[in-house]
């Protein structure tokens, strides 16, 4: 009798309950003994052994995926890795507010991509362009080329389609519009929403109303609302007069006799019912439109807003509205004022609207301000402005210099000031810090960026 | 600033730490001893598999030491301290290492200095003083003996009684039905473990108690395999103790383990010296409120059958995790100490060098026309048939989904398989993984991975 017929007839017999003795296999007979119960035990000893020794798992059918694709670039050196791994898991610690996407895009401005078992992209995150390859084998998608055209974009991830549309929005904006034209309609709402939002990081012309306007009766509120506010910014419509007007009630402005400087502020609110209809306000008048109706230019109107800690929901709001509807330097006049008035925090929405050099100059101005200030502008970047060695300096990193103790938190906000450093600055701050005596765990960010030199030959 | 032994003798807590320390005052007794500027640190071999991790601070006295001593300082710290002060050129110049800046960064507001205190009752002179060996009484010698020998006698007699109990108990599974016994196994396994306990046969317990956790982790209808097993492998075992109550691996898994000192002095016991790699950690809180914290080393320079160490410690689940010296991927050539059996496993580090540079893993390459990945079990199969996990060296191989539902490692040459532990389903990077080395812990039932070779380099899988 075989084994794979032995076994389960004794295993099937003690399942019941019972004596196996009687129908174990002629040959394990003299192994026995006359002792019932010591028979058993022999039998259980010798299937036990037998199912072990001699039987094999049967893997049977089974589905292989394909290897994972080799990135472009290579991984992060092996003795970094723990680095990466501890520093992946600082950001990831509940409570600290982290992100590893952030670090992740520290790797790839220095030339390396992380090792999959360290993390991993899912197949919709926004990830940088070169863990495309991972993304398309999660999604069991095929792997677009980088070149890759409009015709291809049946076949692309999502992440990917994204990324097609903002480089055709650089590039050829033509292109892009026929892109949207053409495809546009066929994505889901939430998809719909996101492209949309890449549209609105870039300039917008003339040629792209015809668009927006057909999206004022898209099936998705967010879609038409958003649609509507960029039309705002181009000045292809007009919000209700009589919103304009009530939206100016809400607001104060006020002229200096001698000096004749205007100061526009936002008395407080004595509902939360009146509260919430001047946001609505704010989402759907422009700039434009309610600089006319305060009798001011639009410039005007963000260098006079008056910035107070009482009227911060209102500042927020009028952010919301230059992100949708000003021009990019009247983001960036808000962003300074704010800036100055040590509300980094209330401006960083601008920050996308912004040129990279006056992201920059801001980050020495936020720096003095302190490691809080710096983490509220910057923190969730992913490609920050990089700082000069003077900045170690700042009040920032005087403060991360005093800090005795480490909470989740704190490390992700000094994780924040290192991915700020280029190498060399991170080299220095590691030795000021470590002079310093700070905690380990304040130091990992900076010591990955300052041995991450870009690989040979990059 | 340097420590001196006035200081030492001050700050010791006691006269018996330190006399203890001056046991340990020589720097063989330890390991990685180096310093950068008034920080001190080293590794002492203590009573566990993996030795303490002991740090001092010359700028303010601090001090810490992995060790699970009440005594503060305890004798290992004391023990650097003292050699810092009459042999400083013992340590070598060196960068922090990660262990010593971590504790460097909690110390700041958590750590204080305990108060040094001068007496008459403990002195650095005694400390060191040679102890005159007790006068020898052959009489007394031989009651001690004799006693030592009734109290050996009266123990097996008490495991024996146990072992009859559990024999009874076991058949008394099978006569019931294996069904209803992985259905309330928590209960049943746990009435029989109290008695081994009070039977002295104190891992024989351990291991059934843990057994109900086994059953669980697998699916309904395998438990019952499992089942069988587990119990046919407990026949073997305590048929293998009653053959010979003496012989090391059938005690050792029957009552207790020796203690590392008997291992290290027990001139027969396998000593292997060589490179090795810590291939994987596991951390395991059992039913008694025991962690078992298990560290697999695998043995690099060598072309011969591969050979795997497993350092095993145990302390108390209320102590909190406790830093080990070994971290998975650490690489050190040491020697290697195995437990007496007729299939070595169980090892303690006797005696460790610098970390060397990194090697490749020894070469595992199968027959491809009748590859069978269990094949390296047979020795221990044959040797200690009752043994529960099986470290396993493989060659270049896929992680696939199963038609049938899991994920297993699949061979690349010969197609053969095993399925994998369920704790890896959440890893959805394996199945993209080209592992051209895999180390894994075979069960009987299921594949835990540990490390792999892979195109992305070493990555840890456990």
């Amino acid at each position: 009798m075989r084994l794979d017929e032995t076994y389960p007839v004794l295993r099937d017999c003690w399942i019941a309950g019972g004596q196996a003795a009687q129908v174990a296999p002629e040959e394990w007979q003299p192994l026995l003994d006359a002792d019932p119960d010591e028979s058993e035990r022999r039998l259980l000893a010798l299937a036990g052994q037998a199912f072990e020794v001699g039987m094999r798992p049967d893997l049977g059918p089974h589905t292989a995926r394909p290897p994972l694709p080799v990135l472009a670039r290579p991984p992060v050196p092996a003795r970094l890795r723990p680095l990466v791994r501890r520093v992946l898991q600082a950001e990831r610690t509940p409570g600290s507010g982290g992100s590893p996407r952030r670090v992740v895009a520290l790797l790839d401005r220095r030339g390396f991509t992380v090792n999959p078992v360290d993390w991993f992209p899912s197949a919709g995150a926004d990830v940088p362009e070169v863990y495309r390859p991972w993304q398309a084998w999660t999604a069991n998608s095929a792997d677009p080329d980088p070149g890759t055209s409009v015709d291809d974009w049946d076949l692309l991830t999502r992440p990917a389609r994204r990324r097609l549309l903002r480089r055709l929005r650089a590039t050829d904006p033509a292109a892009a519009r026929q892109l949207l034209d053409d495809r546009f309609r066929g994505e889901p709402a939430a998809e719909r929403s996101a492209l949309l939002e890449v549209v609105a990081q870039t300039d917008l012309s003339d040629d792209d109303v015809p668009f927006l306007q057909s999206l004022a009766r898209d099936r998705s509120a967010a879609v038409t609302r958003l649609a509507l506010r960029l039309l705002a910014r181009t000045g292809a419509v007009s919000a209700d007069p009589d919103d304009v007007t009530e939206l100016c009630g809400f607001l104060a402005v006020s002229r200096k006799k001698l000096s004749r400087r205007v100061t526009v502020s936002a008395p407080a609110v004595k509902t939360a019912a009146q509260g919430r209809r001047r946001d609505e306000l704010f989402e759907t008048v422009s700039l434009a439109e309610l600089a006319t109706g305060l009798g001011i230019s639009a410039d005007e109107l963000v260098t006079a807003w008056t910035c107070t800690a009482s009227q911060d929901a209102a500042t927020r709001a009028l952010v919301t509205m230059v992100v949708a509807t000003g021009t990019q330097p009247q983001a960036e006049l808000l962003a300074t004022r704010l800036v100055a008035q040590e509300e980094p925090g209330l401006a960083a929405p601008l920050r996308p609207r912004m040129r990279p050099a006056a992201v920059a100059e801001l980050v020495s101005t936020v720096l003095d301000q302190g490691i809080g200030a710096t983490h509220s502008w910057c923190h969730d970047a992913t490609d920050p402005a990089q700082i000069a060695p003077g900045a170690l300096g700042s009040a920032a990193f005087s403060q991360l210099c005093e800090k005795d103790s480490a909470t989740p938190a704190e490390v992700h906000a000094a994780n924040t000031l290192a991915l700020l450093c280029p190498p060399d600055v991170a080299a220095r701050a590691v030795e000021r810090l470590r002079a310093a005596g700070v905690a380990p765990q304040y130091l990992d960010l900076f010591v990955l960026s300052a041995e991450l030199r870009p690989p040979e030959g990059a | 600033m340097p420590f001196d032994l006035t200081a030492v003798e001050a700050m010791a807590p006691d006269q018996a730490s330190l006399t203890a320390a001056s046991r340990l005052n020589k720097p063989a007794k330890w390991s990685g001893l180096a310093h950068e500027g008034d920080l001190w640190w080293g590794e002492a071999q203590g009573s566990g598999a993996n030795p303490y991790r002991v740090v001092v601070d010359g700028g303010d006295g601090g001090y810490k030491c992995s060790c699970p001593s009440r005594k503060f300082p305890c004798k290992h710290a004391l023990a650097l301290m003292w050699i810092q002060a009459t042999s400083p050129a013992s340590f070598v110049e060196g960068t922090r290492p990660d262990w010593v800046g971590d504790w460097m960064g909690r110390r700041r507001t958590t750590t204080t200095t305990a108060p040094t205190t001068k007496s008459d009752d403990k002195s650095i002179s005694r400390a060191t003083a040679a102890q005159p060996p007790p006068p020898r009484d052959p009489a007394a010698e031989a009651k001690a003996a004799a006693a030592a020998a009734r109290r050996a006698t009266a123990t097996r007699a008490t495991v024996a009684d146990g072992l009859d109990e559990l024999d009874r108990w076991i058949v008394d599974q099978t006569r019931t039905g294996l069904a209803a016994f992985t259905d309330d196994a928590l209960d049943r396994c746990r009435k029989i473990a109290a008695r081994l306990v009070d039977a002295k046969a104190a891992n024989l317990a351990s291991r059934l108690d843990e057994m109900p956790s086994r059953l669980l982790a697998l699916p309904t209808e395998e438990r019952p395999d499992l089942a069988v097993r587990e119990l046919g492998k407990i026949v073997l075992l305590t048929k293998a103790w009653r053959a010979d109550p003496t012989d090391p691996q059938a005690a050792r898994d029957v009552g207790t383990a020796e203690q590392r000192a008997q291992v290290l002095d027990d001139p027969e016991a396998l000593r292997v010296t060589g490179r090795w790699e810590v291939v994987g950690e596991q951390i395991r809180t059992r039913r008694d409120n025991l962690v078992s914290h298990a560290t697999w080393l695998l043995r690099l320079d060598t072309e011969a059958a591969q050979r795997f160490a497993l350092l095993l410690d145990f302390y108390p689940a209320s102590a909190g995790r406790r830093e080990q010296a070994f971290g998975a991927g650490a690489l050190l050539d040491a020697t290697v100490v195995f437990y007496p059996s007729a299939h070595p496993l169980r090892a303690v580090v006797a005696a460790r060098g610098d970390e060397p540079a990194p090697v490749s893993w020894p070469l595992a390459d199968p027959d491809p026309t009748r590859y069978d990945p269990l094949a390296p079990c047979a020795d221990a199969w044959a040797a200690v048939p009752w043994q529960l996990e099986h470290p396993l060296l493989l060659p270049a191989g896929r992680v696939v989904q199963a038609d049938g539902g899991g994920l297993w490692w699949r061979a690349d040459a010969g197609g053969a398989g095993l399925p994998l532990n369920r704790e890896h389903a959440g890893n959805p990077v394996l199945e993209g993984l080209a592992l051209t080395q895999t180390v894994g812990l075979w069960d009987g039932f299921r594949l835990t991975l540990l490390a792999a070779q892979t195109p992305f380099g070493r990555v840890d899988l456990g």
